[in-house]
C-alpha cells in the first residue's frame, strides 16, 4: 500500500534525505530516529507537501509523481504543527478537506469528532484553538475520505490523556485496513497501538 | 493625502497650510449648525477609529507583545508604551491637527476653538484605544463628548464644555481601564452543535478565500472600500462639474480602472495566506494553484459594487449609452482579473507593473469605446 524507492530531498545545499526506501503493507509502523535526522521531511515528501528530488513514491498503487491527485486522494497527512488557515473555523476546515477529497463527511468522521470532544470547538477559528485542539482537528480530518495510508507526524504530541486513549483505539482499528506510518518518540503510545518500530536509518535499499 | 494633493505650488506656504488643515478648520466655520457639527465630529472619530483598525496588528505589536505581557511592567508603563506607538501611527493625522491648531491660534481665534481642536485629537485617541482594546463601551463616551462639544459650539458655554470634554478624554487616556475580570460576564446561551455540511461543494473552497479576506485582512478590505468610495465620489463630483460633456465618460472609465487597481492589491494577501497553508493543504488532492478561481471570485465580489455603481451612474447621468457603460464594466472586471498576475509576479515591482497594465488597458478601452 505504501512504497517508496530511493527518495531523496535537499533544501538548497543541505541534503536531508538520501535514497530512502521502504515497503509497507497494512499495519502500524512507528518511525524512530534522533531529532533532525529527517523523519518529518520524509513524511512531508511522502504526503506530497514537498516534492522529492528523486525516487518514486507509490500510494495504494498510484504513483505520487505521475498521478499526484489520485495518490493524494488515497492518503491522509497530519503534521506535527497546524499550518492551516488560522481564520477558518474547524467546521469550515473539515468541509474543505471533504471538498478536496471529493467525498462527503461520513458518520465515522462525525463520531471521531465527538470522541475527541471537538464538537464545541468546531465553530472556533483554527488560530484561536489550543495546540491540543488543533492536533485533534488535524487527526479527525485524517479520517476523511477513507484513506489507505495515514502519515502522522508525532500524533500523540499535545493530546490530553482521554484524547490519547481515543487515538490509540482509532489507530489500532485502522491498522487492520490501512498503512499507519507515523513518526513518534512516544514508545508507550507506539506499543499500545501495536506498531512495528522502523528505525529511520534502516530505510535503505537492501 | 487628499489635502496634500490639493496643495498648490502657486499658493503661499500659509495658503497651503490652510488647505492642508481644511478638514479640521471646516469644523470651526460659523455657518454650520449644531447637527452638522456633531455629525462631522462623529465622522472624524469614525475616520480615526478606521485608521487605527487598519493597522491594529502593527500597533498592537504582534506575538512579541503577548510575551511582553508576561514581563513585570506596570499597567501605567504598558499604557504609556501603547500610547507612544499609537501617536507614531497617528503622525500623519497629528500633522494636520498641529497645522489646524497653529493656524487657529495664530489668527487669534477664541480659546474655545483651540480647545475644540484639542478635543478632536483627544477624542480620536480615546476612540482608537477603544478599537485596539476592543472596548465598544468607550465609544458611547466618545459619542457623548462629540455631541457635547458640537452642541455647545458658539454658545456661552462652549469653552467650559470643551474643557470638560478635554479633561474627561485625558483622564480616559491616562487612567488604566477597568480589568475585564471585574465586569459582569454576559451569559451566553449554550449553542447547539450544527451538523456537518455535506462535502464536495465549491462553497467550502470559496470559504477559504472569503474567510482570509473578511476575517484576516478585514482592515485592508475596509481601506480598499474607503479608497474606492472616495474614487467613486470624486468621479461623480467631476462628471457633475463637467455637466455631462465629452470628458464625462472617460472620467468614469478612469475611475473604474482606479477601483480595479485598488482592489487588485488584495490578491497578494490571499496568495500569501494560501502559500502559508501549503504545509497541510499540499497533501490534499488538489491541482497547483487551485485557489486561483476562488480568489478571483472573492476579489471581484468585493470590487463589483463600486464598478456597478459607476456603471449605473454613467448610464443614468447620460454620459454613455447603456451598451458602452456595460462594456466598460466588463472591461474593468476583466482588468481586475488580469491584474492578479502583475500583483504576484514581483514583490518589488508589483505596483509599477500593475499601474502600467491598468494604464494600457484603460487607454485601449477608451480608444475602443469612444
Amino acid at each position: 500500500m505504501l512504497r517508496f524507492d530511493n527518495v531523496s530531498k535537499s533544501y538548497g545545499s543541505r541534503r536531508v534525505l538520501q535514497d530512502r526506501t521502504g515497503r509497507f503493507a497494512p499495519g502500524a509502523f512507528a518511525l524512530r530516529g534522533p531529532n533532525g535526522i529527517g523523519k518529518s521531511t520524509l513524511l512531508r515528501v511522502l504526503a506530497g507537501v514537498d516534492e522529492a528530488d528523486g525516487g518514486d513514491i507509490v500510494i495504494d498503487g498510484r504513483s505520487l509523481r505521475a498521478h499526484p491527485a489520485d495518490a493524494k486522494a488515497r492518503l491522509s497527512y497530519a503534521p506535527d504543527e497546524c499550518p492551516v488557515y488560522p481564520f477558518v473555523t474547524g467546521r469550515e476546515l473539515l468541509a474543505f478537506v471533504a471538498w478536496a477529497k471529493r467525498c462527503a463527511m461520513s458518520d465515522k468522521v462525525g463520531g471521531i469528532v465527538e470522541r475527541f470532544g471537538l464538537g464545541r470547538h468546531l465553530d472556533t477559528r483554527c488560530g484561536a484553538m489550543s495546540l491540543g485542539t488543533q492536533k485533534k482537528l488535524m487527526l479527525a480530518a485524517a479520517w476523511i475520505g477513507d484513506p489507505a495510508v495515514l502519515l502522522l507526524d508525532e500524533p500523540s504530541n499535545g493530546l490530553d490523556a482521554d484524547a490519547r486513549a481515543v487515538l490509540i483505539d482509532l489507530l489500532a482499528a485502522q491498522r487492520e485496513t490501512s498503512v499507519v506510518f507515523m513518526s513518534t518518540h512516544d514508545k508507550a503510545f507506539a506499543e499500545a497501538i501495536g506498531a512495528a518500530v522502523v528505525e529511520f536509518e534502516t530505510l535503505i535499499d537492501n | 493625502m487628499a489635502t496634500s494633493l490639493l496643495a498648490s505650488a502657486n499658493a503661499s506656504a500659509f495658503g497651503n497650510l490652510d488647505t492642508y488643515a481644511r478638514p479640521l478648520l471646516t469644523l470651526l466655520a460659523p455657518g454650520h449648525g449644531a447637527v452638522w457639527r456633531i455629525g462631522y465630529l462623529l465622522a472624524l472619530q469614525a475616520l480615526a477609529a478606521t485608521w487605527v483598525a487598519m493597522q491594529r496588528e502593527q500597533v498592537a505589536g504582534g506575538p512579541f507583545m503577548a510575551f511582553a505581557g508576561s514581563l513585570p511592567f506596570t499597567p501605567r508603563q504598558r499604557r504609556n508604551a501603547d500610547l507612544a506607538v499609537l501617536l507614531l501611527a497617528d503622525s500623519p493625522l497629528l500633522v494636520v491637527t498641529a497645522c489646524a491648531l497653529g493656524l487657529t491660534a495664530g489668527r487669534g481665534a477664541p480659546a474655545a476653538h483651540v480647545v475644540l481642536l484639542c478635543d478632536v485629537a483627544l477624542l480620536a485617541l480615546v476612540a482608537q484605544r477603544a478599537v485596539l482594546e476592543r472596548r465598544p463601551g468607550a465609544w458611547a463616551g466618545v459619542a457623548a463628548g462629540a455631541m457635547l462639544a458640537g452642541a455647545a459650539f458658539g454658545t456661552r458655554l462652549d469653552l467650559a464644555a470643551n474643557l470638560l470634554v478635554a479633561a474627561v478624554s485625558t483622564l480616559a487616556l491616562v487612567l488604566a481601564p477597568r480589568p475585564r475580570t471585574q465586569r459582569h460576564a454576559r451569559r451566553t446561551p449554550a449553542r447547539r452543535v450544527k451538523p456537518f455540511a455535506a462535502g464536495g461543494h465549491h462553497g467550502a473552497a470559496l470559504q477559504m478565500s472569503f474567510a482570509t479576506l473578511v476575517r484576516e485582512r478585514r482592515g485592508e478590505l475596509v481601506a480598499k472600500g474607503l479608497a474606492a468610495t472616495a474614487i467613486v465620489a470624486a468621479a461623480v463630483g467631476l462628471v457633475t462639474l463637467f455637466e455631462q460633456d465629452a470628458r464625462s465618460f472617460p472620467t468614469v472609465l478612469l475611475a473604474e480602472a482606479c477601483v480595479a487597481l485598488t482592489f487588485s492589491g488584495l490578491f497578494r494577501g490571499l496568495h500569501l495566506a494560501h502559500r502559508a497553508s501549503m504545509g497541510y493543504v499540499g497533501a490534499l488532492p488538489l491541482p497547483a494553484g487551485w485557489w486561483r478561481p476562488y480568489d478571483l471570485a472573492t476579489v471581484l465580489a468585493a470590487a463589483l459594487p463600486f464598478l456597478v455603481a459607476l456603471t449605473l451612474f454613467a448610464w443614468t447621468a447620460g454620459t454613455a449609452p447603456v451598451a458602452h457603460a456595460l462594456a466598460a464594466l466588463a472591461s474593468n472586471a476583466a482588468l481586475l482579473c488580469l491584474l492578479r498576475t502583475p500583483q504576484l509576479i514581483s514583490d518589488r515591482h508589483a505596483v509599477v507593473l500593475s499601474t502600467l497594465l491598468a494604464g494600457c488597458w484603460t487607454a485601449a478601452t477608451i480608444a475602443r469605446l469612444l
